[in-house]
């Protein structure tokens, strides 16, 4: 009797502690990447970031495969004239998102070191805390209507 | 006396008329001065794909311009890629008085063929200019705007430079007639390009 209460306690119990482990404290929604175009070797990447945890994030960004370097910008339009700056990072505040959104903050991708196409993926690899995360954005095309 | 009641009228009358006549050309001058502005553009003298390029050669009754850089990874093809879904909605008559020239002021590194084939992706027609720096500084200043190269050795890129966020259309003499200061859709670039068609 107390096996099979154990039992039954571990098929509740494991699952939960489970899903705890693995659930993602950071998730991304519509998110993309354009694919570079001819005569330029830098491209961006956008989407919303939602932080699931209970804490404030300040996001970081390490990298992104298939490119040699990857930066976190944001571009400031005053007065008609826009400027854009490197960031070394963008606070996500606890159960927030971050949208990231042409002609706002982005991530800047430097020179591809691979064959992109549409329909592919790029991981981008985030750090926060002593975390890393690895979200995948979708390559689109620019130009195609 | 009679008479001379009705001459002082008519003296009095000419007078007012003349003095109101006056003051009404002198408010209305007046009015012109502080109003004027004198025409922002101009003809102007570029590169394509490294040889001579001048507007007036092949001005279009309606020559719409950006100003950016090839290695600007947002706004500059955020706005192209407007710009491109506009022109796809044009008819082959409306195309056929249009066309898009996008200018790069990053004189020491975008290519002259890169800017051209870097502008061409958006529309067939698109016209990717370039130039010396002296060249691009007197055309940029012939529209009353302005850009600033600015290191950042943080980046990869090393550089980034602030340029204006503003569509120019320019008429047949690349007179300015209107401009969009950072159109976030392409159906204000059509609606300013139909109006002005």
């Amino acid at each position: 009797m107390i096996i099979l209460k154990l039992l039954l306690a571990l098929l509740f119990v494991i699952p939960e502690s489970l899903r705890a482990q693995t659930s993602p404290p950071l998730s991304l929604n519509e998110g993309y990447v354009f694919l570079p175009l001819k005569g330029s070797t830098i491209t961006a990447g956008y989407g919303v970031i939602t932080n699931h945890t209970n804490e404030d994030v300040q996001l970081q960004l390490i990298s992104a495969e298939g490119f040699k370097a990857a930066e976190l910008h944001e571009t400031k339009t005053t007065g008609g004239m826009m400027k854009m700056q490197k960031v070394t990072n963008l606070l996500i505040p606890k159960g927030a998102v971050l949208d990231l959104k042409p002609g706002g903050s982005h991530i800047m991708l430097f020179e591809p070191n691979k064959e992109l196409k549409v329909g592919d993926f790029v991981k981008v690899h985030f750090k926060f805390k002593d975390q890393t995360v690895v979200l995948d954005f979708p390559i689109k095309s620019r130009t195609e209507p | 006396m009679l008479d001379f009641e009705k001459t002082r009228g008519a003296q009095l009358l000419r007078y007012f008329l003349v003095t109101g006549a006056l003051v009404t050309v002198l408010l209305i001058g007046l009015m012109a001065y502080i109003t004027y502005e004198p025409p922002v553009g101009g003809d102007f003298h570029l590169k394509y794909r490294g040889e001579p390029w001048d507007f007036s050669a092949d001005a279009q009754p309606l020559n719409v311009l950006y100003i950016g850089y090839a290695k600007c990874p947002d706004v500059c093809p955020l706005t192209l890629s407007f710009a491109g879904r506009a022109f796809r909605q044009l008819s082959d008559k409306e195309l056929s008085k249009v066309r898009m020239l996008f200018l790069s002021v990053d004189y020491e590194n975008d290519n002259p063929d890169d800017v051209a084939d870097y502008a061409a992706q958006f529309f067939p027609t698109f016209v990717g200019l370039s130039g010396s720096e002296n060249d691009i500084r007197a055309t940029v200043s012939l529209f009353q705007t302005s850009f600033i190269l600015e290191k950042d050795e943080s980046s990869s890129l090393g550089y980034s430079i602030i340029h204006p966020d503003r569509v120019f259309f320019l008429n047949k003499r690349g007179r300015v007639v209107t401009s969009i200061v950072s159109p976030r859709t392409a159906d204000e670039i059509l609606t300013v390009i139909r109006e002005n068609l």
